[in-house]
């Protein structure tokens, strides 16, 4: 072999000229590609790190209700959260953020821009670092920010400011929609202006995350979403997210609580004609009107209860109950029918129509949910509301949206809870990345035609000046397959040598690209991370496209190879 | 029982569709230790011959034994084999690898022998580059060297893996006088010293009387 090896080497010496240029197209191939690979990673970090995280984290937890889905509750994100932390196993998971936004029409300057109001936790000198991973400080400072004395400071991207044509300690009047339903109009005062790191951001109006919750009404308890940040999301996002889609699986509105002194458990039923039905088929309303008691506001007490505390139908009760974060909740409730049944409703149980209660329980969630003995697969089950609805898995962008337009249509007051991950989610931008691993692709692609020809091309030449030799070399003693191995280890050298140094000089270039600041205001600022081309160097990248590339050109080389080998020796030296 | 055989062998050439032929029934045993001239014009199957002799050419029909061993009968893989422990060859252009210097050329029958120690190999080639006079010349690559120098070398390599026979076509073609004899005195006196089949092709008088043994050949046959 080390015979093989120097003939080979000492041959592609030989033939300088001719292997030069082969060298410099292999090579120059090599180096676009590492740069092309390299800028492609950049992206997909930015895109993933920063863009996705910014949109929709990678895995994300909703609670949507409104006409059009747009009010945002998550009624006790403490218990979600359990459930997420039982969902994903410790070492995949990186953290759980709450999110609170707004998207709001803002009035500056005498301009109007859309912006999104965001909730961002900047208390420790920690956040306040990572803050600045993203955003450079161009005027104003944190220090303003957590201040009481000023309204609702916030940070606004340099973009917006421009476009709403404010400056610090300027103010931006918003009308925002709360999740409770009003519209309250406030103003903001803008303390400090940034510059993102990437354009998705500029949208982004950073207010601290307690005032953003004042602003918007939300408790301690609730939040608008959860984002959930994994390790690896390519290959965990989807699967914790079927996970968790299966543990965030509702039971039914069930309250213990009491009216006057004694205990009633209250139960809803759906508002639609099936489950009202079966709520018929297994009560006997004894007094009250039957449609007055199904309405959405229908209330209906079994007897036992009824008689035990001396209520009629068009009495008012109260009903109370122990809330988990706010002590007791009382509501109250006028009888619309009284009922008797052969079944466990005949039970201390107060039935309300789920439309009429829903708002209550997702804001006095109750301490004590429900002591269920009502059978999974019974009709009955199916008849009661649940604590919420579960939307389906979506498998891409369009499917999710669609969903949405059809959950929208239904006009109830109970929340739906989504669990979508980034490619749901965040699909269009995804489909970024797929562009740029099209394009480096096409790159390989072309290197490789580069090489087929080339290689093919060049050792057809080499194999015609060398036949003699080849019948000199066969008619010592070489067998046939060690010849094919001299030019297959030509090529092998060749190759390696000249995809050596395209990748070192497309280290070169990209230090040098890296190292320039561009000052984009356009979408195409968003290939920029703090101004700069983001390319990230994946070794094991280089080493496998390498590796591709030597398979490659070593295939190439096998067949002319192949010829030469099975040249007849007294033809070769002849020639 | 001869260390070569050839059997009735004729050879014919493909010139587009006509059939050229170059021997035409040659019947020839050749022992050990002779020194033979293959004696003819041009053109007369010379080097066709020697070249099946050699077992570089195979025959159109009829039979060659090496050592009672049918060539017919082998791959491809044994005939090499052969061909590296059995024959050294000495062209007219002498044939050398142009990337290897004088050592490694006549190393290079040694090397894939594979059965030689790296220092006996050194010894060998060292010994053998001083029997053909090239000492002063080990580095040196075939470019660097004259025509007499290059045959020499090529003489050193056929000789390198002590081959039972070695086959020379028209060693001095490319020659001048003075050369030609050295040349021809070096091959004649390994023949003597180590009883080492020389079989040459030429048409050269001069060359003809160095020969124990002549074998006259013209239009295919042995005359």
């Amino acid at each position: 072999m080390k015979l093989l090896l120097k003939l080979s080497l000492r041959n592609l010496v030989r033939q300088k000229k001719r292997n030069i240029f082969l060298g410099i197209s292999i090579g120059f191939g090599m180096m676009i590609l590492v740069i092309a690979t390299s800028f492609s990673n950049g992206m997909v970090d930015v895109l993933f790190n920063d863009v996705v995280t910014y949109v929709s984290g990678h895995l994300v937890v909703k609670g949507m209700s409104g006409s059009t889905l747009n009010r945002f509750l998550i009624s006790d994100r403490f218990m979600v959260e359990e459930i997420i932390n039982q969902s994903i196993d410790d070492k995949d998971l990186v953290s759980i953020d709450e999110e609170l936004f707004a998207y709001v029409r803002a009035v500056g300057n005498n301009t109007i821009e859309d912006v999104n109001i965001v909730g961002v936790n900047f208390k420790t000198e920690e956040q306040q670092q990572l803050f600045n991973e993203y955003f450079t400080i161009i005027n104003g400072n944190f220090d303003n920010f957590l201040s009481e004395d000023i309204n609702y400071p916030v940070i606004i991207s340099a973009q917006k400011a421009k476009a709403l044509n404010v400056s610090v300690n300027d103010s931006i009047r918003v009308r925002l929609p709360m999740v409770t339903g009003q519209i309250q109009a406030v103003a903001l005062t803008v303390v400090a202006i940034a510059r993102p790191n990437n354009t998705f951001m500029d949208i982004a109006v950073f207010l601290d995350n307690e005032k953003a919750r004042d602003l918007f009404g939300y408790q301690s308890w609730e939040s608008a979403s959860l984002q959930i940040f994994l390790r690896d999301p390519k290959v965990n996002a989807k699967k914790y997210a079927d996970i968790l889609h299966e543990n965030l699986k509702p039971g039914l509105i069930s309250i213990k609580g009491n009216i006057a002194n004694d205990q009633v458990q209250l139960l809803a039923y759906n508002n639609d004609a099936k489950s009202k039905d079966t709520l018929l088929s297994n009560i006997n309303i004894i007094s009250g009107d039957v449609e007055t008691a199904l309405s959405e506001k229908g209330v209906l007490l079994s007897k036992d209860v009824a008689d035990k505390l001396n209520l009629n139908v068009g009495d008012e009760f109260y009903y109370s109950y122990d809330s988990k974060y706010s002590g007791e909740h009382q509501e109250s409730f006028t009888l619309n029918a009284i009922y008797d049944s052969d079944t466990e409703l005949a039970k201390d149980v107060l039935l309300v129509n789920g439309e009429g209660i829903f708002n209550t329980y997702y804001r006095f969630v109750p301490k004590e949910d429900y002591w269920n003995y009502i059978e999974e697969d019974s009709s009955m089950y199916n008849a009661l509301a649940k604590e919420w609805k579960l939307l389906e898995r979506s498998s891409n962008n369009q499917e999710l949206q669609q969903k949405y337009i059809e959950e929208s249509r239904i006009k109830t007051n109970q929340k739906r809870i989504d669990v979508s991950t980034m490619y749901e989610g965040a699909s269009s931008i995804l489909t970024i990345e797929e562009v740029l691993n099209l394009i480096t692709m096409i790159v390989i692609l072309i290197l490789f035609l580069i090489i087929l020809i080339g290689v093919i091309n060049t050792l057809r030449m080499s194999i015609k000046e060398r036949t003699p030799e080849i019948g000199t070399i066969r008619a010592i003693g070489l067998q046939k397959n060690d010849v094919k191995k001299i030019f297959v280890l030509e090529t092998l050298f060749l190759t390696l040598i000249s995809s050596i140094a395209g990748i070192l000089l497309a280290i070169i270039v990209l230090q040098i690209l890296g190292g320039l600041e561009f000052e984009l205001n356009n979408f195409l600022s968003m290939i920029l991370k703090n101004k700069r081309l983001n390319f990230i160097i994946d070794l094991k990248q280089i080493i496998t496209n390498l590796m591709l590339i030597l398979f490659i050109s070593g295939i190439t080389a096998y067949f002319p190879a192949k010829y030469a080998a099975k040249l007849p020796v007294v033809e070769a030296l002849r020639n | 029982m001869a260390f070569i055989e050839a059997k009735n062998i004729t050879k014919e050439y493909s010139l587009g569709k006509t059939k050229v032929p170059a021997l035409k029934g040659v019947n020839l045993k050749i022992d050990k230790g002779d020194f033979i001239s293959i004696v003819g014009p041009s053109g007369s199957g010379k080097t066709t011959l020697l070249n099946i002799i050699g077992c570089i050419d195979t025959p159109t029909t009829g039979i060659v034994k090496i050592q009672d061993q049918e060539l017919s009968e082998l791959k491809d893989k044994q005939i090499t084999d052969i061909r590296l422990f059995n024959v050294g060859f000495i062209f007219q252009n002498f044939n050398l690898i142009p990337v290897l210097n004088v050592k490694e050329n006549v190393e290079f029958p040694l090397l894939l022998m594979k059965k030689y120690k790296k220092e006996e190999i050194n010894d060998r080639v060292e010994r053998l580059i001083e029997e053909v006079g090239l000492s002063d010349y080990i580095k040196h690559r075939p470019a660097e060297l004259s025509g007499g120098q290059r045959q020499r070398v090529s003489i050193a390599r056929a000789l390198a893996g002590d081959p039972a026979i070695v086959l020379a076509d028209e060693p001095t073609a490319n020659l001048d006088s003075e050369t030609s004899e050295s040349i021809l005195q070096l091959m004649k006196d390994l023949n003597d010293k180590k009883k080492t089949t020389f079989i040459f092709s030429t048409h050269d008088p001069e060359v003809i009387k160095y020969a124990k043994n002549i074998i006259k050949i013209r239009d295919g046959r042995l005359i």
